[in-house]
């Protein structure tokens, strides 16, 4: 446990121990107020005596800190407070005669320790590891509730066994809210500042984990791949197919979002034209229009489709092939064109028809249909339509 | 041809706009260079290009700020919007800002300066993306408040899933059997729609779908 910065004596302003003045230091009160205080509770049963020996010990073993700068600890609202709680003590000192009371010297010194536990929580430890503690530290918040709580109730039940008269009565309360009042105005000020630490610091926190987030992912991207396209500038097609696939990336890291495209059929057809654009160095421009879940269906009609850029790819020369999935309640429509050699139909290459009648034989098993047209020199255009699907 | 049209390139990284002006310099007059979108509005105001290649992302604003100050003092500039991003909602706010029509930057030579061109000639200028994007607008459910204007006309969608399929304006004409010129209409027709439509859906589908 660390000492408050302030909670040290023989610094500055001593007149004998210096503990009035790290007190005052300490609350934030002018040393004046605090020495008064001192002597207002020792004429009021030498309580200030009580006080001033306990203060002086516990800041002796405390230990040396840096002590508070004289201009930041004078504070009219918190020597108020002070004011407030030396006369609350006044008030149950009165009740009790001028003298040490043993009875009320327990209760009043379980407060004290209770006060003073709590000051040191808030005082004593840096910001950062208060939040650190906040956020962590739940078993010990709970004990400390339940400590504070046996506190409590030990020293109202011990007042209550004094078998006090409705006026005594009246006065002690007068007395408790008064230093429950002086209380608040000292620590009040020191909670807010305290709580606003917190939600800053807080927000300092999520801002550093997004930008370490961010640095990370562009390290494993963007970085990497810019280093091969150095090493691999030789080679236009291969500097072209890792720039393509960085920026798809890229693009879907910044305006995709990842979670709600899995199991979709716009999601499985943009996938499936990435993974074209890696494997056969062409750009696929994939245009799709409306969305709905991916089933076995329509599944059929994205691996459709995959064999047909297999296809535009391998045989049109062509370095882009356009994709347009046009999906609607009930039917979808695939389409995938390129603007390259095209072949006659009549007089194909076995190989060639091979791919066409696969593509026609797997939308014809998922209950729908593909059509092949093209003709030397114009192109190809491979048209599949699905027209069962069930909509969302 | 007699005239050389004059363009100004806007996109604040200069490299890309190196790019840019030696791809299209041999065709067409770059008159003007910007990097941003305050140098934008004063070239833009000096020289009155004919057309204005605009980048839709700005450091100081964006295309859609360019588009707004200098419409209004000199109607006959066209913007062609040119971006990487493909945020539907960029994309959309530029065009319903006025621009004549939105490429993307992987788009070839020839192909840009056919653009130019086109919207030059007072043409709309969709890519396919575009086109599926104002296919995915306008089918989107919901009851059209000026059915005139917030829906399509079936001409005017067979010719926007043929651009969204990647066929360009003449191979549109011989597939639908009508002109060139009709196609063009159509496609200005459905930039108006876009541009004068006050459907929310249109708003609201360009907000949930980030991506074109």
């Amino acid at each position: 446990m660390r000492a408050h910065p302030a909670a040290t004596i023989g610094g500055d302003g001593r007149i004998l121990t210096g503990t009035a003045a790290a007190v005052a230091a300490l609350l934030g009160v002018d040393p004046v107020v605090v020495r008064l205080g001192f002597v207002v509770l020792a004429v009021a049963g030498g309580w200030g005596v009580l006080a001033y020996v306990v203060c002086w010990a516990t800041f002796a073993f405390a230990g040396p800190a840096p002590a508070r700068r004289l201009d930041e600890r004078s504070d009219t609202r918190r020597d108020l407070g002070f004011a407030l709680v030396v006369l609350g003590l006044v008030l149950e000192a009165g009740l009790w005669g001028w003298g040490f009371n043993s009875e009320l010297v327990w209760p009043v010194c379980i407060v004290a320790v209770g006060l003073g536990a709590a000051w040191r929580r808030f005082g004593s430890i840096e910001v950062a590891s208060l939040v650190e503690s906040a956020e962590t530290d739940a078993r010990s918040t709970a004990l400390r509730v339940i400590f504070g709580g046996v506190l409590a109730v030990g020293g109202t039940a011990s007042l209550i066994g004094l078998n006090l008269s409705f006026g005594d009565w009246i006065r002690t309360m007068l007395g408790i809210v008064a230093v429950l009042i002086g209380v608040a105005v000292i620590f009040g000020p020191t909670l807010r500042v305290l709580t606003t630490a917190l939600v800053a610091e807080r927000r300092e926190r999520i801002r550093a984990d997004e930008r370490s987030v961010i640095s990370s992912h562009l390290h494993d991207s963007v970085l990497q791949t810019l280093t091969l396209i150095q090493k691999r500038s030789a080679d236009p097609a291969e500097v072209q197919s890792l720039a393509r696939r960085q920026e798809r990336e890229l693009r879907q890291w910044l305006y995709g979002d990842r979670d709600a495209r899995v199991g979709t059929v716009r999601g499985a057809f943009e996938d499936m034209a990435g993974e074209i654009e890696d494997r056969h160095r062409v750009a696929v421009e994939c245009v799709v229009v409306g969305d709905r879940d991916l089933d076995e269906l329509s599944e059929a009609v994205v691996l459709a489709a995959r064999e047909a850029l297999v296809n535009a790819a391998k045989f049109s020369g062509e370095s882009r092939i356009s994709l347009y999935v046009e999906i609607s309640p009930g039917r979808i429509e695939a389409f995938v064109r390129d603007r390259g050699a095209g072949f006659d139909q009549a007089t194909v290459a076995e190989d060639r028809r091979g791919i066409a009648e696969s593509i026609v034989a797997r939308m014809e098993r998922a209950g729908g249909n593909a059509s092949v047209r093209s003709s030397p020199g114009a192109g190809t255009e491979i048209s599949l339509v699905l027209p069962s699907g069930e909509p969302t | 041809m007699s005239e050389r049209l004059r363009v100004v390139v806007v996109d604040d990284h200069a490299l890309f706009r190196r790019g840019v002006v030696a791809e299209i310099g041999d065709e067409l007059d770059v008159v003007g260079e910007a990097g941003s979108a305050a140098e934008a509005v004063e070239v833009i105001g000096r020289e009155i290009p004919d057309v204005v290649l605009l980048d839709v992302h700005l450091p100081d604003g964006g295309g859609h700020d360019v588009i707004v100050s200098v419409a209004a003092a000199h109607p006959d500039v066209r913007f062609l919007a040119l971006s990487v991003s493909d945020a539907a909602a960029d994309v959309i706010g530029l065009v319903r800002a006025g621009a004549r029509g939105y490429v993307t930057k992987s788009i070839s030579a020839p192909e840009l300066i056919d653009a130019i061109r086109r919207v030059a000639d007072g043409d709309a200028v969709f890519s396919p993306r575009l086109a599926g994007f104002v296919l995915d607008a306008f089918s989107s459910a919901g009851s059209p408040v000026d059915p005139a204007l917030d829906q399509l006309t079936a001409r005017e969608q067979e010719v926007m899933r043929l651009l969204a399929r990647g066929y360009a304006y003449k191979e549109i004409a011989r597939e639908l059997s009508i002109s060139i010129k009709t196609v063009e209409s159509h496609a200005s027709a459905v930039l108006r729609k876009l541009q004068l439509t006050s459907r929310h859906e249109l708003a609201r589908w360009a907000n949930e779908r980030r991506i074109i």
